[in-house]
């Protein structure tokens, strides 16, 4: 139960003055749509800060759209506008499918892509497929100015981010010309759900049909969102055939490191990482 | 009056009672009808989406406290002492309770002890309450609290309950029952018998959680009492709290106008409700105490863990010879089981059965009835074998069903009401496609259940029926609608027999000062129970109005020859508006009153069949429920709309039993792995399959339980879906299910098992 008369909530209204109130306090606590701290607060799992800095109005953030090579997706992009964007649906298809499975639809209204990121759950659904995609995470403080971070170096353990205590996310950024990214998510049930092993899966194939890149990122088997760097190097220079295949699933519980929790086991996590690895590459068309 | 002495069966159990009874109760059985019987949306439905409704949270009083209720950490433990000076000082508290301090109570001590103790029970129990200004300052008071705790051994599994040694959970053992029934020789029988099918079965507990959650708001009228309560059973409420505070009952009115549903879950007064009365007495205030998600999940009941063993066994042309169910079931700090070999007892035709429920108590929340309670457990194992009976015996599922199908209760041996199952066997089977069903181990399953449940209700139930002067009619009872339709229904009673439009009656129900004694809203008995004293209170005014009406109209004084049509009184070619007899009459009132005539003897079994097709990953173990086609058969029905509504939620409920939800207590901890509804997963409308249901003789009233000719239908749904699912999982994979909620883990673990 929320109980805080002495929280004071800052709201910018433009990404400047958000940088500032950022500055003067670094110790705030950034608030997008609230999905994850207001339950944080609500069981008590977090306290409620002295300093709050509500982003909601920082137009900036919201944006959505193509420049240059790539695509930019601003922090405070609600689920809602991914799923419903035509450039995020061009460009980048995995993320809406992702962005579409969080939650329930008054979760993905309010709910932010900047939080799904920050908050750093390794259960977060849009976290592994910006780690197929190779995505920048574009950061930015007042004294610095913004910092692009690559995603495989963002989640650097349990819930800890690359993120300094005065920076913010601005937005994600995508390039174009990426292969596509297969999402694949293993929830409790078929909405609503926490994912107890997501995967999203690019591959980049030769004119003869061997993988020249391959990049594999879990959700849900680890402290953090993880590539299987064994399982991608077991496919790449090889065509893309039993024996590939097989190596990489036989290469993959050495990548990932999954737990027994509330949602599932660590025996369960691995047999359907393995199994929906396989079945992914043995149905890869393209 | 008279007496006679009949047979109530009520959530599975029966038994005789005397009942003393009205005279003029014997109506003749309603045939033909022109409104019951027709999709008709509900009269209060509007109210209800639009959040018009007043439920009792929404119950706002001039000075009303709000109140919180501080809850053990500890599956056991003494409570050694609590501080709550802290929380007192706190701006805004007026009243603070527990252990330490309910002496101050005086005579209501005994009373709050038993809520508030100083021995706690499971995870969840009540320790202390606080009624403050707003509910945050109650919330803030209760970390205020400093209790001290000394932990004690816990148990939270039936058999290890039942071990000797084992931690006591209330004085005087934990064995809370043990039910043992047999007819014939089952260890003769299995001798001879030529298939023998033995199985294991475990069941998780599963919670309630109705949309509205339990809630209580408590003020003083006078020296009267007041309490809004979202419960099943106004009337028992007003009892309970008339007892537990020594107020005559006449001072005590219970309002349960609107309820968001309940499931059994609030079929008395609960421990929160007498918390909000002794705050409401300490702080001279009115107190609403509104229980949250995570208090519904861990502390409101439950339906109990069971650990279950059955054995079948058939001779060679798939006759059943003997049926032995053993069950051990968990039922909390002092809670409740259903009989959960019940379905044993009485689905199928065998000469030789034997049954028995060692039921114990358990450091866990009280558990307590839970729709069909002990049939939706039980079922699951017995259908589970029945279908590997099937298999072992090379015989069709639906057929081996058939085959043993009871032409009479096999325990009383009494004739039923109505029998009409082997029909919905074959309407499901045709529906779902039984016939296309191929060998086991495809991926694509189906499966199918059977279900039998008592849904006749009972005496007494009261109602009465009065015309207004402007030619409407008003029903008053003290029955409450838990979200069933029961309004809509009883008003197209009262407008069936009064032959007047839906819209020129209106039902008021859900306050004991408004309307005469009904019985608790359960054991699917509310349409079979309140639907014939309706009906009769609607004749009795008919009777007494046109009475009226022919010396109104000049004619014979006992209105023998005048009719009521469609709002006319008629006689001959005289016509009368009812308005304008109304009119006539001016303030005069005519109240025809109703009641609940006896049982008659047949058994007033309700029975199903439903079928489910599954599509089942062998990867991941997920489970897909495509589709269930669900076939039951409950007399007339009265609005074939509430009557599908019925079925629909029983279905995904059942659903959600079956692959879902889990109650689960953390072993090491007695703590509960998933109170809130982030964790206890209830299936969301992406889970539901697409429903299919028919009803077999809708529209023909059944003969011999009660003069509408209608039975209940309120539990029914919910029993034979998991089993159907289990049965079409186990014949998609070709595995051996033996627990429940069947998780994909599991799934994955039987898989493992059956190569
Ligand atoms: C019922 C429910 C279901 C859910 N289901 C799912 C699900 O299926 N899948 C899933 O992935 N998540 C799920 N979530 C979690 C949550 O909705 C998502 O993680 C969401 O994307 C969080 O975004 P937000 O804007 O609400 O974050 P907030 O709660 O506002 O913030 C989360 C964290 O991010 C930080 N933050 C926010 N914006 C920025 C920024 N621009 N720069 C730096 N830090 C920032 C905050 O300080 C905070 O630490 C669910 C939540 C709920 C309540």
């Amino acid at each position: 139960m929320i109980h805080a008369s002495t929280t004071a909530i800052t709201r910018p209204r433009s990404l400047d003055e958000a940088l500032a109130a950022l500055e003067k306090s670094p110790g705030a606590v950034l608030l997008a749509g609230g999905t994850d701290l207001m339950v944080a607060w609500n069981a008590g799992e977090r306290h409620l800060p002295e300093r709050v800095v509500d982003l909601w109005s920082v137009p900036e953030l919201a944006t959505i759209g193509v420049a240059g090579d790539a695509l930019h997706v601003g922090a405070l992009a609600t689920h809602s506008r991914i799923v419903g964007s035509p450039e995020v649906r061009a460009h980048a298809p995995a993320l809406a499918e992702a962005s579409r499975t969080v939650g329930a639809a008054q979760i993905q209204n309010r709910g932010t892509i900047g939080g799904n990121i920050a908050n750093a759950s390794p259960a977060g659904d849009t976290l592994p497929v910006l780690l197929a995609m190779d995505a920048t995470i574009v950061v930015a403080s007042r004294a610095r100015g913004e910092r692009p971070v690559p995603a495989d170096a963002f989640w650097t353990a349990y819930r800890r981010t690359a993120l300094a205590p005065e920076e913010l996310i601005v937005r994600v950024e995508i390039a174009r010309d990426r292969p596509q990214v297969l999402f694949r998510k293993v929830g409790t049930r078929r909405a609503q759900a926490i994912a107890k092993v997501s995967m999203a899966l690019s591959l980049r194939r030769s004119a003869g049909g061997a993988v020249e890149d391959a990049r594999i990122a879990w959700g849900s088997v680890a402290p953090t969102p993880v590539r299987a760097r064994r399982a991608e190097d077991a496919l790449r220079g090889k065509p893309l055939d039993a024996a590939s295949i097989g190596a990489a699933c036989a290469a993959l519980p050495q990548d990932i490191s999954p737990i027994d929790d509330i949602r599932s086991t660590r025996e369960y996590r691995l047999h359907v990482a393995m199994a929906i690895l396989r079945r992914a590459l043995s149905g890869w068309v393209g | 009056m008279r007496i006679v002495r009949q047979t109530v069966e009520f959530e599975g159990r029966r038994r005789e009672k005397l009942e003393p009874v009205e005279e003029r109760v014997g109506l003749p059985l309603l045939e033909k009808t022109w409104l019951v019987g027709r999709p008709s949306p509900r009269v209060d439905g509007i109210p209800r989406v639009t959040g018009a409704a007043a439920y009792s949270t929404d119950v706002v009083l001039p000075g009303m406290l709000h109140a919180a209720i501080l809850r053990s950490p500890h599956p056991h433990a003494r409570v050694v002492h609590v501080d709550s000076s802290e929380a007192e000082r706190l701006p805004g508290v007026h009243a603070v309770i527990h252990s330490g301090n309910v002496q101050e109570l005086g005579p209501l001590a005994d009373q709050a002890r038993r809520t508030l103790g100083t021995t706690v029970h499971f995870v969840g129990d009540e320790v202390a309450a606080v009624a403050a200004d707003d509910p945050n300052v109650a919330a803030d008071a209760l970390r205020r609290i400093r209790v001290r705790y000394e932990p004690l051994p816990f148990v939270i599994d039936p058999v290890a309950a039942l071990e000797p040694g084992a931690p006591e959970v209330l004085p005087g053992g934990n064995r809370s029952g043990h039910e043992r029934r047999r007819r014939g020789d089952v260890d003769r029988a299995l001798k001879k018998a030529h298939v023998i099918v033995e199985r294991s079965l475990r069941t998780s507990p599963a919670v309630h959680h109705a949309m509205e959650p339990h809630a209580s708001v408590v003020a003083w009228d006078g020296d009267a009492l007041v309490v809004w309560d979202s419960t099943q059973h106004a009337y028992g409420v007003r009892r309970q709290i008339a007892d537990a505070l020594r107020l005559p009952l006449a001072s005590v009115r219970v309002v349960n106008r609107w309820i968001g549903g309940g499931f059994g879950a609030k079929q008395g007064m609960s421990a929160h409700t007498l918390i909000a009365a002794l705050l409401a007495i300490r702080s001279g205030r009115p107190v609403a105490l509104a229980l949250g998600r995570r208090e519904e999940g861990i502390a409101t009941g439950h339906r109990p863990a069971t650990v279950q063993r059955i054995t079948v066994a058939a001779d060679r042309g798939g006759r059943l010879v003997a049926l032995r169910h053993r069950a051990w079931v968990a039922v909390g700090a002092g809670g409740y089981s259903g009989p959960v070999t019940g379905p044993t007892r009485d689905l199928y035709a065998c000469p030789n059965v034997e049954t028995e429920e060692l039921v114990a108590y358990t450091h866990a929340g009280p558990a307590c009835a839970f729709r069909g309670p002990g049939f939706v457990e039980g079922t699951v194992a017995l259908e589970l074998a029945m279908d590997e009976l099937a298999g072992r015996l090379g015989l069709d599922p639906a057929q081996l069903r058939l085959l043993n199908e009871a032409k009479r209760d096999p325990d009383s041996n009494a004739v039923y009401a109505r029998k009409r199952l082997g029909e919905c066997i074959e309407t499901g089977a045709r529906l779902i496609g039984w016939k296309g069903r191929g060998p086991a181990g495809s991926g694509r399953g189906l499966g199918m259940a059977l279900e039998v449940w008592g849904a006749g209700g009972w005496p007494p139930a009261y109602a009465t029926c009065a015309l207004q002067r402007d030619g409407t009619f008003l029903v008053s009872t003290g029955t409450q609608d838990i979200g069933t339709g029961t309004t809509t229904m009883l008003a197209l009673v009262a407008a069936e027999e009064l032959h007047v439009p839906l819209s020129r009656v209106r039902v008021v129900l859900g306050d004991t000062a408004a309307g005469p004694y009904a019985p608790v809203s359960a054991g699917s008995a509310t349409v079979p129970t309140m639907a014939p004293a309706v009906r009769h209170a609607a004749s009795e005014c008919r009777r007494q109005l046109l009475e009226v009406a022919g010396q109104v109209l000049g004619l014979e004084p006992d209105g023998a020859r005048v009719t009521l049509e469609n709002g006319h009184v008629k006689a001959g070619r005289k016509r009368l508006p009812l308005a304008s007899l109304g009119d006539q009459l001016g303030d005069h009132e005519i109240i025809g009153r109703g009641a609940r005539g006896p049982n008659p003897q047949a058994q007033a079994s309700v029975f199903g069949a439903q079928f489910a097709e599954v599509e089942c990953d062998r990867g991941t173990g997920s489970v897909h429920v495509r589709r269930i086609v669900a076939v039951h058969d409950c007399g007339r029905l009265i609005d074939p709309l509430t009557a599908g509504a019925q079925i629909e939620g029983g279905v995904i409920q059942g659903l959600g039993y079956a692959l879902l939800e889990e109650g689960t207590l953390h072993a090491p901890s007695g703590r509960p792995l998933a109170a809130d509804l982030h964790d206890y997963r209830i299936a969301t409308a992406m889970d539901a399959p697409e429903i299919e249901h028919r009803f077999v003789g809708a529209g023909e009233p059944a003969h011999g339980c009660n003069h509408v000719g209608a039975l209940g239908l309120g539990e029914p749904p919910i029993i034979p879906t998991a089993p159907a699912i289990a049965n079409a999982v186990a014949h998609a994979l070709a595995i051996r299910p033996d627990e429940t909620p069947m998780t994909p883990d599991r799934i994955l673990r039987w898989i493992a098992e059956a190569t």
